[in-house]
């Protein structure tokens, strides 16, 4: 299945490239939309992608995988993107975690938002915020909480996608969670108890 | 994924209440052994002492007795009040003091008076100098320890005002007094035995022992080790006098042990101290948060993970922040489910059927 799509890209049959958006249209869609938090500008993203997929599908080699490939010309453009926009605000990522005393002691009492699988409507609530919130991480932080935590890339894949170190990947993974776990507390914090 | 609710309901009750439950048990014994010695000054005869008077003349034996004869004058030229009359009144003192301390009402104060009457004790003894009553002074240490925690969850306070006990912030001052509080009634009891000086802790194991088991514990040495020992010797100690000498009697004899036990027990469960050997790796809440990720992906080192666990254990809100990444990481996770609206798929496909079959 997976030699004769490519055989189809490289032959550049338009039916290939059909069935590689049925294929792998989510998983592009998805990123594209995450890391760019705007649907117009995923799909524009998508289509960018889909031309330089077809304009370098004889440079792929067959012995890597074509989703690590397209990871890669999707995040490329992504990220080109985000670069132009320059509007990244300035969030301190290195005190993304919770308010610490001097000496490394919480500050304040941490709340336990957690939600419960069963409970539809709270779990739909968090996954809209975690998604409002990854659009204020910092594009550095944000690809790689898209491809590591979202897609369920590997440090080494990310590390390789990004061209960062594994550590780099792993702390900007770290603080990336611990801004969304922020977020999640405070929008759950100022909901108060169900049922008020 | 556990069923937890947005104010915590279903967390495990014990998460963080480990060394609440610790000061409890140190704070009941050492109110049982205010209330056990007030009782005995109230209703001697339950003691196996004829009376008031035959209580009075065995308190003011001038080697045996509690009272040396220059305190027994201040008592009865300076209040006024005979020495019978007196014990009756501190009885009855004792057992409130120690009533109130089981129940945890004004915990603080009550440990604190409760030391310093065991330093009186000490003071008062006809053989003042001679550390006779050694077991005194570290039931005085860790009564202190107590005053310095506060009232924990369980207590009438600790329920009423919705407060913890500050062991887990100021754990490392709790846990040196019980050290020492234990070490030292260990040594003195090895040094000083025969006559006035027999206690069930110098009679019942070989004076060497009981004075490497005090040396190890004041030098801090493998505490928690000696600790279990000394755990284990007391609880063998508490029944195996009971069953000789009755209830009463076997219960006035190791009063004491029973406050010995707890802080075996509380040390052996809580600590060590920071200021032992080997130096007991322990984290900081900010050590904690830093090292989650490498926690939840299994790749902390087998030592950093025991100290994660172990911290986890006692801090509710490392255990909340542990809980909640866990949870965010499930929710990111989930986005990996979202799909690609129908619409974007078919102008898509309809640019890949167009534009990309002409390519020019």
């Amino acid at each position: 299945m997976s030699a004769d799509l490519i055989a189809a890209l490289k032959a550049r049959h338009p039916a290939g490239f059909s069935q590689l958006l049925s294929k792998h249209g989510a998983m592009m869609y998805r990123v594209a939309l995450r890391l760019l938090g705007s649907k117009e500008d995923a799909e524009d993203v998508l289509q960018e992608t889909l031309v330089t997929a077809y304009e370098k599908i004889h440079t792929f080699e067959e012995r890597s995988a074509l989703t690590s490939w397209l990871y890669r010309i999707l995040t490329n453009a992504a990220l080109m993107r985000l670069r132009m926009r320059a509007r990244d605000r300035e969030v301190p990522m290195n005190h993304a975690g919770p308010a610490m005393t001097e000496d490394g002691r919480h500050a304040k009492e941490v709340g336990d938002w957690s939600v419960s699988s069963e409970d539809v409507l709270l779990r739909r609530e968090a996954l809209s915020t975690i998604r409002e919130a990854i659009r204020d991480l910092p594009e550095m932080y944000r690809s790689v909480y898209v491809l590591a935590e979202i897609e369920g890339l590997s440090h080494q894949e990310v590390a390789t996608l990004l061209d960062l170190q594994v550590g780099t990947v792993k702390v900007r993974l770290h603080r990336a969670r611990l801004f969304l776990r922020g977020a999640l507390a405070e929008y759950f914090q100022d909901r108060g108890p169900r049922g008020r | 994924m556990e069923r937890i609710g947005l104010n915590g309901k279903g967390a495990p009750f014990w998460r963080g209440l480990r060394l609440e439950a610790l000061v409890t048990m140190l704070r009941v014994a050492l109110g049982a052994i205010f209330v056990i010695g007030g009782l005995k000054l109230v209703h001697p005869a339950a003691f196996g002492i004829p009376g008031q008077e035959a209580l009075a003349l065995k308190f003011l034996d001038p080697e045996m007795g509690y009272i040396s004869p220059f305190i027994a004058a201040k008592i009865i030229g300076t209040l006024g009040v005979r020495i019978s009359t007196f014990l009756l009144i501190q009885g009855w003192v004792e057992i409130v003091l120690g009533v109130l301390l089981v129940g945890g009402v004004g915990t603080r104060m009550v440990a604190m008076n409760m030391g310093l009457m065991f330093w009186a004790f000490t003071v008062a003894s006809p053989l003042v100098g001679q550390l006779r009553l050694s077991r005194d002074l570290a039931l005085m240490g860790l009564s202190f320890a107590i005053a310095v925690t506060g009232a924990d969850t369980w207590s009438l306070e600790g329920h009423w005002r919705g407060r913890r006990s500050q062991f887990a912030d100021r754990r490392d001052v709790v846990l040196v007094l019980i050290r020492f509080s234990l070490a030292y009634p260990l040594i003195v009891s090895a040094l000083f035995t025969g006559g006035a000086f027999d206690n069930p802790l110098n009679g019942t194991l070989p004076r060497g022992l009981i004075l490497l088991v005090g040396l190890l514990l004041a030098a801090g040495v493998l505490p928690r080790g000696v600790m279990l020992l000394v755990a284990l010797w007391m609880l063998f100690l508490l029944p195996a006098t009971l069953a000789t000498k009755g209830i009463f009697q076997g219960l006035d004899v190791v009063k004491r042990e029973i406050g010995l036990f707890a802080a075996s027990l509380a040390y052996l469960v809580a600590g060590p101290d920071r200021w032992t050997w080997p130096k007991p790796r322990r984290l900081r809440c900010r050590d904690v948060v830093d090292l989650l990720l490498a926690y939840v992906e299994d790749s902390l080192r087998p030592m950093d993970r025991r100290a994660f666990e172990a911290h986890i254990v006692d801090c509710i809100n490392c255990w909340r922040i542990l809980k909640t990444y866990r949870e965010t990481m499930a929710l990111g996770r989930q986005l990996g489910d979202d799909t690609i609206p129908m619409d974007v798929h078919e102008r898509l496909d309809a640019f890949v059927r167009g534009r990309l079959s002409d390519p020019s």
